[in-house]
């Protein structure tokens, strides 16, 4: 593909998924219309709050920073033609994962500084894809569905994790959490006074890599190619089980990086709640990254920010506009299902240009 | 006459089960009760996904679908004064929620999944926002009694039975299901639609709005099962109370083959293996054996390995997902 | 395949499917009223104010005079934030009635997960108007350190919060942080009192079992069930001497409480959520099939599942009075469903909160910190600068009244029942149920309450991992 069609294609899907936004924030304004507040309060504090100081756009950052590396995930698994829903159970394993390398075996080995969180961040990707194996085989040897199977994972994952944080990786002096990663295994703060740390530079360029992967190497190729369709992969000789199963685990072992970049990268507690509070959804959230960047890893990064923006932003809903800030989770389904659609966007773009002519 | 024997063997085996785990100290009567609560909404969403899918339309949000017409069939029922109503109103809001997808996966020609995943997103949002606006509570509503939908006390022997008319109703409407997908013309079509819509569309028939009915009518009773889980279960709608059961009912489909019948039957078993999980939890001395967080995790390990065992020779329609291009 | 054109029956049915869908969804739009403006709890709880039996101000302090500037105070509640009928909500109470009394403005933060803690307390902290920031939640004690360090002239309190012994590890040299108190309650006590009650019940009636749903294990719970459990064997001894002949009687009754192993009188499951009702009613309807005469919800809105599975027994047997019953936790919960809801355990949050406010008025904040060592334990029997300050009870008839008034507003705002049925049929059937209760069970659930009061008897308090294994070793 030469570079100026690239760069086309490139403007099409922004201009569809502004649409999309655009689309979804119009429905969510009648929701918040019909039952008596003020949308246009609403969606202005919702921006303010992600976007609108410096502060709180660090803050919008530091949410996106995990959701880059679970919108990759899925992202590598869509390129396969796989819906990988398992992401959210793989990021918990990948948090569990970060603690236990990140807290005990740091700890253990002595482990100094910047490669601390290497150790820990090996452990995450390590459980990750180890979570990923199960719906893995289950589709090339049973051939049942991964949005099945994954479900089922995610809900053992929940439990397992649960379990493991409340029994034997808890910390003991505060028992409602796990032990927290070292102080050597953390990523360190880049402005005082926001909870961002050098966890983004590491998903950026996770983000990168992984787009690299995909077009580059001779597995990217052959991933894409099982993604195109199992007849093609199989004319060109190649063992599509072997490419789904190596994009599944490649998947299983980003999500649960996004899993461990919040227990190495989020003050204040570098551990799992045992309410598994701050790791839940972080999966699901990179669902809807990834579906809104198209699948593609590096427009992933920007499409994080964008939710990461929205997710901070609704705190400032709840007491400034009196709206459910949970709304915003209702803008991202919207936007997602308007891209379903191309051709309905395409439709009222056509529209639009009608009207405006 | 094997497949007769092989029907036995089912029922067999649980009556089996349920004398052991009465003999465990488990009351048997109290499991029946809690697993067939559990299975209504899962049976109910699972036969008529698999209608649905059958005819080639395959909904994944359907775990949206219950979190939503769960919360808003409560209001539906505070509105009208009357339970039954408010049950309408979720099948109704169902129903308009299948035609929605239906429509997206036809003519708008959507990536089914992604549509799908997009509609449980937006639940999970506009759910939480939606009891904020109607009661000014956050992820909680509680009815009245009076607007619920009771269960029905059938005396079994010496002991009282509750049992809601639902759950019968769920029953009747895989049974008729059956009959329908494999007893009528209208049941070959809709195979037909699934398997190759082209040839129907020859045919002249609609494929686009057979499918769109299916999907609607899938909407309708994914609908009707999740009002039964805030209105006649729980009695009342936190903003989690779908807690993936969508995404079993979708496992159930899936193990049956998308068969009516068979996918009532892997209901029951999950709703079973529900109330076990919390009649095993709570049982004195079992807590040091078993970490109870595993003991509560089985119905998903249950699901899962029905699924690995069943789905072995099943076969999906052709185009089952495909949007259907018209040349 | 037939050539005939699709059958016109699916045509009706998808036809009527579309219009039924459409005119209800235009049904449901126009029936719901538009919401008002301010949360409705807000409004209520300003009318109620009242009602309320304010926290004595320690000994005649002057009422604080208006402020002129604007001063707000700002409640980061944990997840889930109001509507929990329990800890939330109580705190959310707190504030309100601060708001009338003092005049301050209340800003509240909702945290929908753990991540919100910090830039939640942060955001609230940068508003020049906020004076004071309340923490809700054992959980946020981490985020509160860190704020509070970064926001020195701004006042922090945290409710369960060990926000302190944090400060004492980390930043020694700023310990206690002067602008930081935790409050925190007595729990073991209010629930062993409860524990007690539940047991004497299960005597009386002749029930095996009594219950407690938990919600996520952590240690305020194991507070609330090693407390429950130690008030339950409590009771049974307290039965045994001073009802030595009934005790040999119901000792011989198949199936009481009495005849139990003792580790096994208490049904009880953590069930790894504070929101999930359902799980609530799943745990709650295994416990009364294995006949537990009363559960103690330790799991705020959990208690409407477990209503649930109280409801499936009574129904359709037409009671009006329990066994079996449910224990409230947190608020008075006894008009949830009267008659079933034998008491609540009392955690008096809404005190916690409007003290905390009324210290940053009268500028005594720093002061108490300093005396208290930034601990601020309200249980009973507990005092603040000499004068008695409780946080801990067991629900009562007066109580009572204080709770339905906040449902009655909520109705006027509303236009929706929130009270399952009037306030005076709602005063009589609890009154009802309280006398159908032996008069000697709340003899002795009144005796365990002085006998704590006065130091003379000693509920476990588990702190540790440890301390628990220990305690359920011995009490199951």
């Amino acid at each position: 593909m030469s570079l100026r069609i690239g760069a086309l294609h490139a403007a099409r899907r922004l201009s569809e998924a502004s649409l999309a936004l655009a689309v979804g924030l119009a429905i969510s304004s009648i929701l918040i219309l019909a039952y008596g507040y003020d949308p246009a309060k609403a969606l202005y504090w919702l921006f303010y709050g992600g976007f609108g100081t410096q502060t709180v756009f660090l803050d919008s950052l530091a949410y996106a920073t995990p959701l880059m590396l679970t919108g990759a995930a899925f992202a590598v698994c869509a390129s396969a033609g796989m819906f990988n829903i398992g992401v959210e159970g793989q990021a918990y394993m990948g948090a569990v994962g970060g603690v236990v390398f990140g807290g005990l075996l740091v700890r253990y080995l002595q482990v100094p500084g910047p490669l601390g969180v290497l150790v820990a961040l090996a452990g995450s990707a390590t459980l990750g894809a180890l979570w990923a194996v199960g719906p893995a085989l289950l589709k090339v040897l049973r051939g049942i569905h991964e949005v099945i199977s994954s479900i089922m994972f995610n809900w053992m994952a929940f439990y397992m994790a649960m379990y493991l944080v409340r029994g034997p990786i808890v910390n003991p002096a505060r028992p409602e959490m796990s032990i927290s990663v070292e102080p050597s295994a953390r990523f360190s703060v880049i402005f005082r006074g926001s909870v961002l740390t050098e966890a983004i530079y590491f998903a950026v360029l996770a983000s990168v890599l992984t787009y690299l992967v995909l077009k580059l190497t001779k597995l990217g190729f052959e991933i894409r190619l099982v993604g195109a369709g199992l007849d093609v992969a199989r004319y060109a000789g190649i063992s599509t089980k072997k490419a789904m199963v190596s994009a599944y685990l490649l998947s299983g072992a980003l999500a649960g990086l996004g899993g461990g970049l919040i227990v190495t990268g989020r003050p204040p507690v570098w551990s799992i709640y045992g309410t598994l509070g701050n790791i839940t959804n972080v999966g699901f959230d990179g669902i809807g990254v990834s579906l809104i960047a198209a699948n593609n890893p590096v427009a992933v990064v920007f499409s994080s920010v964008l939710i990461g923006g929205l997710w901070n932003g609704s705190r400032f809903m709840e007491p400034y506009a009196r709206v459910s800030s949970e709304l915003s989770r209702a803008v991202i389904g919207l936007i997602v299902i308007a891209l379903s659609t191309p051709e309905v966007l395409r439709l009222v773009r056509r529209l639009v240009m009608r009207w405006k002519t | 006459m094997r497949s007769f024997v092989k029907l036995l063997i089912a029922p067999a085996a649980f009556a089996a089960v349920l004398v052991a785990l009465a003999a465990a100290g488990l009351s048997p009567v109290s499991l029946m009760e809690a697993a067939l609560l559990a299975m209504t909404p899962l049976a109910l969403a699972a036969a008529g996904e698999a209608l649905n899918q059958k005819g080639g339309i395959s909904n994944i949000g359907i775990d949206g679908i219950f979190l939503i017409t769960a919360t808003v069939a409560v209001l539906g029922a505070e509105d009208f004064g009357n339970g039954y109503a408010g049950m309408l109103v979720g099948a109704a809001l169902g129903g308009f929620l299948g035609l929605i997808h239906g429509f997206l996966s036809t003519y708008a020609k959507a990536n089914q999944i992604v549509a799908g995943i997009g509609l449980n997103i937006f639940s999970y949002g506009f759910v939480p926002y939606f009891l904020m606006a109607a009661w000014g509570f956050p992820g909680i509503r509680v009815p009245p009694k009076e607007v619920l939908v009771p269960l029905r006390v059938v005396p079994i022997t010496g002991t009282s039975f509750r049992l809601s008319e639902f759950s019968v109703l769920a029953v009747v409407f895989a049974v008729v299901l059956h009959f329908i997908l494999y007893r009528t013309p209208l049941g070959l079509r809709i195979r037909a639609c699934g398997e190759s819509p082209e040839a129907v569309d020859v045919a002249g028939v609609g494929v686009f709005r057979l499918r769109i009915a299916l999907s609607t009518l899938g909407g309708a009773m994914a609908g009707l099962g999740g009002a039964f889980m805030s209105l006649a279960w729980f009695g009342g709608v936190v903003k989690e109370i779908s807690a993936g059961r969508g995404f079993i009912a979708l496992a159930c489909v899936v193990a049956s083959g998308l068969e009516p019948l068979l996918s009532l039957g892997f209901a029951f078993i999950f709703g079973f293996s529900e109330a076990l999980a919390y009649a095993v939890a709570i049982t004195p001395g079992i807590k040091e054996l078993v970490p109870y967080h595993l003991v509560l995790s089985t119905p998903y390990v249950v699901t899962l390995a029905i699924v690995a065992v069943f789905i072995g020779r099943r076969r999906f329609p052709r185009s089952l997902g495909q949007p259907y291009v018209k040349d | 395949m037939s050539s005939k054109p699709i059958s016109p029956t699916i045509l009706a049915v998808a036809i009527t499917a579309i219009v039924v869908a459409a005119v209800t969804a235009t049904v449901v739009y126009v029936a719901v009223p538009p919401a008002p403006a301010a949360t409705v709890t807000t409004t209520v709880l300003r009318t109620v104010v009242h009602t309320v039996t304010v926290a004595p101000a320690p000994t005649p302090t002057p009422t604080p005079t208006p402020p002129k500037a604007k001063f707000k105070i700002a409640v980061v509640s944990d997840i889930g934030g109001r509507g929990d009928l329990s800890f939330n909500d109580m705190a959310f109470k707190g504030a309100d009635e601060a708001a009338i009394d003092f005049g301050v403005e209340v800003v509240e933060f909702i945290s929908k997960t753990e991540l919100d803690y910090i830039p939640n307390l942060r955001t609230a902290a940068m508003d020049p108007d906020i004076k004071l920031i309340v923490g809700v939640g054992f959980l946020l004690s981490e985020a509160l350190v860190e704020v509070a360090l970064e926001f020195p002239n701004k006042f922090f309190a945290g409710i369960d919060t060990y926000s302190q012994e944090i400060v004492k590890s980390k930043h020694p040299d700023k310990y206690p942080l002067p602008n930081l108190l935790d409050i925190k309650y007595e729990e073991h006590k209010g629930s062993a009192l409860v524990g007690a009650l539940g047991c004497l019940l299960a005597v009386h009636y002749n029930y095996p079992h009594i219950g407690a749903v938990l919600g996520i294990e952590i240690p305020v719970l194991w507070k609330f069930e090693i407390g429950y459990k130690w008030g339950c064997n409590w009771a049974i001894e307290w039965f045994k001497k001073n009802f030595p002949a009934e005790y040999e009687a119901k000792s011989r009754v198949l199936g009481n409480i009495l005849t139990v192993d003792p580790k096994s009188r208490v049904l009880w499951v953590y069930t790894g959520t504070f929101s999930d009702i359902t799980k609530g009613y799943l745990a709650a309807k295994e416990m009364y099939a294995k006949n537990a005469v009363a559960v103690y919800n330790i799991a705020g809105p959990l208690g409407l599942g477990i209503n649930q599975a109280v409801e499936e027994i009574v129904r359709p047997k037409g009671l009006t009075v329990g066994p079996p019953f449910w224990i409230g936790v947190d608020a008075n919960q006894d008009w949830i469903n009267p008659g079933f809801i034998v008491a609540s355990m009392m955690k008096r949050v809404d005190k916690g909160v409007y003290y905390a406010t009324y210290l940053v008025l009268v500028g005594k904040f720093e002061e108490v910190v300093r005396k208290y060592k930034g601990v601020l334990l309200l249980g009973i029997g507990t005092e603040v600068e000499g004068v008695p300050m409780e946080g801990i009870s067991v629900s009562t008839l007066a109580d009572l009244d204080e709770f339905i008034e906040m449902g009655v507003t909520a109705e006027k705002i509303l236009g929706k029942p929130v009270l399952p049925m009037p306030p005076t049929e709602i005063r009589r059937r609890v009154k009802e149920m309280r006398d159908s209760v032996p008069s000697w069970i709340w003899a002795a659930v009144a005796e365990l309450e002085r006998l704590i009061r006065e130091g003379k008897a000693q509920v476990p308090l588990p702190l540790t991992e440890d301390d628990v294994k220990y305690w359920r070793g011995v009490l199951g």
